[in-house]
């Protein structure tokens, strides 16, 4: 029973932790390295100029 | 029996929002307390998100869940990339969120809470949600087209153009009045000063890690950034007290106005990942942290509103700026409202990242009421200071005079009882050398937030921190506006340019760089500058041209979008998207119209221009007086020029649509829409 509020709170912490490493960019790579054809992908360095580059392309920030 | 207890929470939840609603709608004189707008903004959102974005999805838009998006059948993992509507959620609050919500309704509270409360809550989810979703789900449907694009498809050739010179021509405008903010909440504050000057080395810091020595680790350098600016704080309050620093780190309008345009122009030319980039990380991670704080501290510390309901200054005499209710509230609040810039990013990077149509009603509908909620908390921390304060702060030293003693006679002329003794005070409380005619909005809000912080952590011994770390928050998305604005206004020039010479339509070309980054930094510099020398202060002109041209470009969206429903048999629905247009461009006009005609100086442009030119023939000045009086009068001429460009805009812009209209409806022209073919989501396809 003392269990479940833990198991509950880890899980919780977890779905956190996977959103911050979304939303900041963090896990990007990874996210592109699952998808990205065997021996045909962009280096960690190159892939993270790329996107910079494709994000600050357009109006990317609001008032 | 599920569905009833459904029933009764929503009735609660309704009854809760309109209570709250009624309470600060009828009172009078009595305190009110500022847990009561947050109750009347979640009740109104909660409401307003069930039922009609549930309405606008199911019945006007016919969203679709089975239908694939772009992210699905284009995914290559780096433009289109199929993303969690939560995760997309974030980036696209993170991308609509900036100084608007927070600047906009603490200069609309000079009429009061009431006016701008009202607008916040009714026009986003009446107007600026609309907005977002709709553009959000056309451009969905059409591979991520820009706005300008589905203008230009959906309306006519001349209707896309129209939309691409207004996003330029606002850009100008928006970059030079939040640039304006920025330089009105620094002057002579070393501590400020220094503080968001430190946070420049600490971005190109984080620039180089994730450049060479960890690339892409954003969480890591955005926590080593998050500790530098926390120290660049705690290090202003050392600088502002030293005898040898405090003076090195104090600046003047004009010597900032220099500074911030010398690092627009380098922010615009430098590589992204050096500056732009991890200043971006950084603000979006205390954007974020700080919006939170800023409920969880109205909540914890209940401050009660000191500004009454309605103040004089609904009759257009205020000082902030002038201007009666309608239509300047509501140019004012503007994007915590409704935002046209908005529809650029709903046309942009988001509709690319969305795995199923159906999430759009979260993305599009939901960011905008955080926005909104965003812009009810920016209102209860202006109303929560005491409106002789808040006077004091705002008011520019043309309108309440020079000395303290002449402001503070001013302000309790109007009824706010102000001891010029409190404000030094106050000043030296969060270690300021002096809070008089702080105009912008930034400063007040600062104070707003600082008192609210300090009631919930540190008390009155931490005022000077915390009124400096909501100048850092502000100041620190400010410049990501800008750095990121003035780069895409770089790459506009240099499209068009391109077209008479494409030498200078090259992205990698230096000369191509050095020179569009130069005219679109010169452009707004331009407008900065002119606010820095104005005696008004400047935000009192900039603001409500920027007001006109964002609202403006929302009037375009709406209009955009009405075509598009038009040309989807949506007919009966056509409401939902041309309401709020129409008010948006009887506000808009009107506001351009009394900008640029009006008979009193304080309000119209020309009349500004007119008096001033009869000020300066007088002969009563002495010569260099009159050249710079007769420099003003230009200005006012220019800033006429411009507000009656923005309404030109928006007109032809109505035009072209009606005229688009008048062919479908009377069946001249067969009604086409150009949306990417229906494919079917192979997400619902693997689901049971």
């Amino acid at each position: 029973m003392s269990g479940r509020p833990w198991r509950g709170l880890m899980l919780a912490a977890r779905a956190a932790w996977r959103w911050l490493r979304a939303f900041s960019g963090d896990a990007a790579y990874e996210a592109y390295l699952a998808r990205a054809v065997e021996g045909r992908h962009l280096s960690r360095k190159a892939f993270y100029l790329d996107g910079l580059e494709r994000r600050y392309r357009t109006t990317s920030r609001c008032c | 029996m599920q569905r009833l207890l459904t029933l009764v929470l929503w009735a609660a939840v309704a009854l809760a929002g309109a209570g709250a609603l009624a309470a600060i709608a009828l009172s009078r004189g009595e305190p009110v307390n500022g847990v009561f707008f947050v109750v009347a903004a979640a009740g109104t959102y909660l409401v307003a998100y069930r039922f009609y974005s549930a309405f606008v999805a199911a019945r006007v838009l016919a969203l679709d869940p089975g239908r694939a998006t772009p992210a699905e059948r284009l995914d290559d993992g780096r433009d289109y990339v199929p993303t969690n509507r939560w995760i997309v959620l974030g980036h696209h609050f993170a991308a609509i969120a900036g100084p608007g919500p927070l600047v906009g309704p603490t200069l609309a509270a000079q009429f009061g809470y009431l006016p701008g409360t009202l607008w916040l809550i009714a026009g986003a989810v009446l107007g600026g949600c609309v907005q977002d979703l709709v553009v959000l789900a056309f451009s969905l449907r059409r591979d991520g087209q820009s706005l300008g694009e589905m203008a230009r498809r959906e309306v006519s050739r001349r209707g896309g153009m129209i939309a691409m010179a207004s996003v330029l021509a606002i850009m100008v405008i928006l970059l030079a009045a939040v640039a304006l903010v920025v330089v009105n909440a620094l002057k002579q504050s070393p501590w400020g000063a220094f503080t968001l000057g430190a946070t420049i080395p600490a971005a190109m810091l984080m620039g180089l890690y994730l450049r060479f020595w960890r690339p892409g680790r954003v969480l890591e350098a955005s926590l080593g950034g998050i500790v530098l600016v926390t120290l660049a704080v705690l290090g202003g309050q050392w600088v502002a007290h030293h005898p040898h620093w405090a003076p090195f780190f104090t600046f003047t309008g004009p010597a900032l106005a220099v500074a911030v345009i010398v690092y627009g122009f380098a922010a615009s030319a430098l590589p992204v990942w050096l500056l732009l980039a991890p200043r971006d990380y950084l603000s979006a991670f205390i954007k974020v942290a700080v919006v939170l704080a800023l409920a969880a501290g109205i909540v914890a510390v209940r401050p009660t509103i000191q500004m009454p309901a309605l103040t004089r200054f609904v009759d257009g005499s205020g000082p902030v700026f002038a201007g009666t209710i309608f239509p300047f509230c509501f140019i004012t609040i503007a994007c915590g409202a409704v935002s046209g810039f908005h529809a650029l990013i709903a046309s942009g990077t988001t509709p690319r990242l969305l795995t199923r149509e159906s999430d759009a009603r979260l993305v599009g509908y939901g960011s905008m009421l955080m926005e909104s909620f965003v812009g009810v908390m920016a209102m209860v921390a202006a109303c929560a200071l005491d409106p002789g304060v808040y006077f004091a702060v705002n008011a520019p030293a043309g309108v309440v005079g020079a000395s303290g003693a002449a402001a503070a006679t001013t302000i309790s002329g109007w009824g706010f009882h102000l001891d010029p003794a409190t404000m030094d005070a106050l000043a030296r409380s969060v270690g300021e050398q002096t809070l008089w005619n702080r105009t912008g909005g930034a400063p007040s809000l600062a104070l707003g937030m600082a008192h609210i912080f300090s009631g919930s952590i540190g008390g009155e011994r931490l005022l000077g921190i915390w009124y400096h770390f909501a100048i850092m928050f502000e100041a620190l998305f400010i410049l990501t506006v800008l750095d990121a604005g003035t780069r895409v206004g770089r790459f506009m020039i240099q499209e068009i340019l391109g077209h008479a010479w494409s030498p200078l339509g090259r992205r990698g070309s230096w000369p191509a760089t050095l020179l569009t980054s130069g005219l679109i930094v010169a452009a707004w510099g331009y407008f900065l500058w002119r606010g820095v020398l104005d005696p008004l202060g400047g935000i009192n002109t900039l603001w409500p041209l920027f007001g006109i041209a964002n609202q403006i470009l929302a009037s375009v969206a709406l209009v955009v979008a009405t075509t598009i429903l038009m040309k989807m048999g949506r007919r009966r629905y056509l409401w939902v998207t041309l309401l709020p247009a129409a008010w948006l461009v009887a506000a808009t006009l009107t506001a351009s119209w009394q900008k640029t005609f009006d008979a009193d100086p304080r309000l119209g442009f020309l009349a500004q221009a007119r008096l001033l030119d009869e000020r300066a023939d007088s002969g009563a000045l002495p010569s260099e007086k009159a050249a710079e009086t007769r420099r003003i009068a230009f200005n006012n001429r220019l800033d006429a020029g411009v507000t009656l460009l923005f309404a030109a805009l928006v007109v032809l812009l109505i035009a072209e649509a009606a005229l688009e209209w008048y062919r479908i409806l009377s069946g001249r022209k067969q009604s086409v829409v150009h949306e990417a073919p229906y494919v079917r989501s192979r997400w619902l396809e693997a689901s049971p």
